[in-house]
């Protein structure tokens, strides 16, 4: 079984939930921008949470299912649709055999994920199928989707899957249950929530006081490594270079033109900028379905808040697990 | 002893910083750190990160971020109070210092007011420290380079450096282990390659490594290839 890709979009790569065990040699840890979404598709299709995943960006990209298959689509920024059919995301879908799924934008959201039932078989690359393209590892070999490309199945679809699905007169089939919508829920100013970085004190007194009670907007200077602010400015009370230490996702940098940077997935493993704030590991994912030009604004809160948010992220995830395939 | 900083950089990773500055004795303290927490690793532990004077520790939700706090802070007193005998390899590294490949090197030689033979000579002369490994896979970042041949980063970085381009900025010196773009002055090429994911590690260096380069010709280069 295999699905090829018709049109890859702006970005279309092969992703997990990360390559861990590989930063002391400067491996960044990659996968899914949004691992809540990416997660949800895989536990949609019966997979294991791990499973690689299409993460399609804006307004996604086209795909033609060789065979009949059972996939899902978790996340934002694209519709889906086979023929005039919409095809809902966060429910489990039958595609008949050489059907096209074709996507067009939507108004929120950023990244999409489209995970198939059974997985599609990936070599993996220091124990990941996430694809970094700055070392060209991982996915496809290395690089983003193309046309043309075709991702092979793991196993054979199991058939019993489909059962309990509502079949429309397309031969389409469309799970009762559906998974709640991470997307749905963003505001037009998303809040985010921040903790105050390691480097925090050496700023000057308007940069402490600014983080947390300014608005920036998610430049177009954006990527997987990335996301670039535009607002107010930055700056140390006293210049000082830094000895470089490890970074990570949620980092919030701040260059030496005084742009404050939130580090993402593919976030590079050592960084020599000061750090002014850190975003709660729970916001990632809604931050990773933010667009460039979205109004964003930081909430600060302590450590301790930030670990709570996290454990009630891993317990709605649980929840969500254990009721997957009832009816709604 | 010193008494480090520990500090949460993610929910789940904590990072332990011995020092602000570039020292052998730290960096030092850094990997026994990281070697005592390998070789008998709390429950969660995903991870150790070294950096010049920090490490960090990736955890999962096995573990919670006081437990980690206190773990790290406990194992660098003891950690402090052991004799830190250097672990590393010794490496020898082949380098081509012709100008068609260090092509920065008619450059730094103007700039430092010295003969490209001088700078081939000093940058060969001493044994560098491999600090940490980063900014790209398998980066090293070595040091400390002689004085006198500290050199600025190059005011526009390079859009390309080719893989194995041996380049110096500042203390440092280190190895561009794929074409990318870049900010240091390239001085010449290594054959080796720095980063390889079919290859257990898949960093040819590591952290606590100590390098020397050797001068080869262009033809010996060639060769390699």
């Amino acid at each position: 079984m295999s699905i090829t890709i018709l049109k890859p979009g702006m970005m279309s790569s092969l992703q997990d939930l990360g390559r861990w065990g590989f930063q002391q040699f400067g491996v960044p840890i990659g996968g899914a921008m949004d691992k809540v979404s990416a997660t949800l598709a895989n536990i949609i299709c019966g997979n294991d949470e791990n499973e690689a995943v299409i993460e399609m960006t804006l307004h996604g990209a086209s795909f033609m299912f060789n065979e009949s298959a059972c996939c899902a689509i978790v996340g934002g920024g694209c519709k889906a649709f086979v023929g005039d059919d919409e095809l809902p995301f966060n429910r489990l879908l039958w595609i008949p055999a050489f059907s096209t799924i074709r996507t067009t934008a939507s108004a929120q959201g950023c990244r999409s994920y489209l995970a198939v039932s059974g997985g599609f078989k990936v070599k993996k690359i220091l124990g990941s199928a996430s694809t970094y393209t700055p070392s060209g590892i991982g996915g496809m070999d290395g690089r983003n989707l193309a046309t043309g490309d075709m991702l092979s199945f793991k196993r054979e679809q199991d058939f019993q899957a489909t059962s309990t699905l509502k079949m429309l007169p397309s031969g389409i089939g469309i799970s009762h249950w559906h998974t709640a919508n991470l997307v749905s829920e963003m505001s037009t100013v998303l809040i985010v929530h921040a903790i105050m970085g390691p480097e925090f004190d050496l700023f000057n007194s308007s940069s402490q006081e600014n983080i947390f009670n300014s608005e920036f907007s998610i430049s177009s200077q954006s990527n997987r490594m990335g996301y670039r602010l535009e607002g107010k400015k930055f700056a140390l009370e006293q210049k000082t270079e830094m000895v470089s230490t490890a970074v990570t996702t949620g980092i919030v940098q701040v260059t030496h033109e005084g742009d404050p940077i939130i580090l993402m997935a593919d976030a590079q493993t050592i960084g020599g900028y000061p750090r002014i704030a850190r975003i709660c590991a729970a916001d990632i994912p809604l931050l990773a379905q933010t667009r460039p030009g979205i109004k964003i604004k930081f909430k600060e809160i302590k450590q301790e808040e930030s670990e709570d948010r996290c454990k009630e992220l891993s317990r709605s995830l649980k929840k969500l697990k254990s009721g997957i395939g009832m009816p709604s | 002893m010193i008494i480090p900083r520990i500090y949460n950089i993610h929910d789940q990773a904590i990072t332990i910083e011995f020092s602000q500055e570039i020292s052998e004795g730290t960096n030092l303290l850094v990997i026994a750190m990281q070697h005592a927490i390998e070789s008998n690793p709390i429950k969660g532990f995903v991870e150790a990160v070294p950096a010049y004077g920090s490490l960090t520790v990736y955890f999962n939700e096995h573990v919670s971020a006081a437990t980690v706090r206190t773990w790290l802070s406990d194992l660098s007193v003891q950690v402090s109070n052991t004799s830190l005998a250097t672990e590393g390899k010794q490496i020898s590294i082949p380098v081509c210092y012709d100008p068609s490949l260090g092509v920065d090197l008619p450059w730094v030689a103007e700039h430092l007011n010295l003969s490209m033979e001088a700078i081939i000579a000093l940058h060969t002369s001493i044994e560098y420290r491999v600090y940490m490994i980063g900014f790209i896979p398998g980066f090293p970042y070595m040091g400390t380079l002689p004085t006198a041949l500290e050199v600025p980063r190059k005011q526009t970085p390079s859009m390309k450096i080719p893989a194995g381009s041996v380049a110096i900025a500042g203390k440092q010196t280190g190895i561009y282990p794929a074409e990318v773009p870049g900010g240091w002055q390239v001085i010449g090429r290594t054959p080796l390659r720095m980063f390889d994911p079919s290859t257990t590690p898949c960093s040819f260096l590591n952290a606590g490594d100590i390098v020397q380069f050797k001068p080869i010709t262009l033809e010996a280069f060639n060769q390699y290839q």
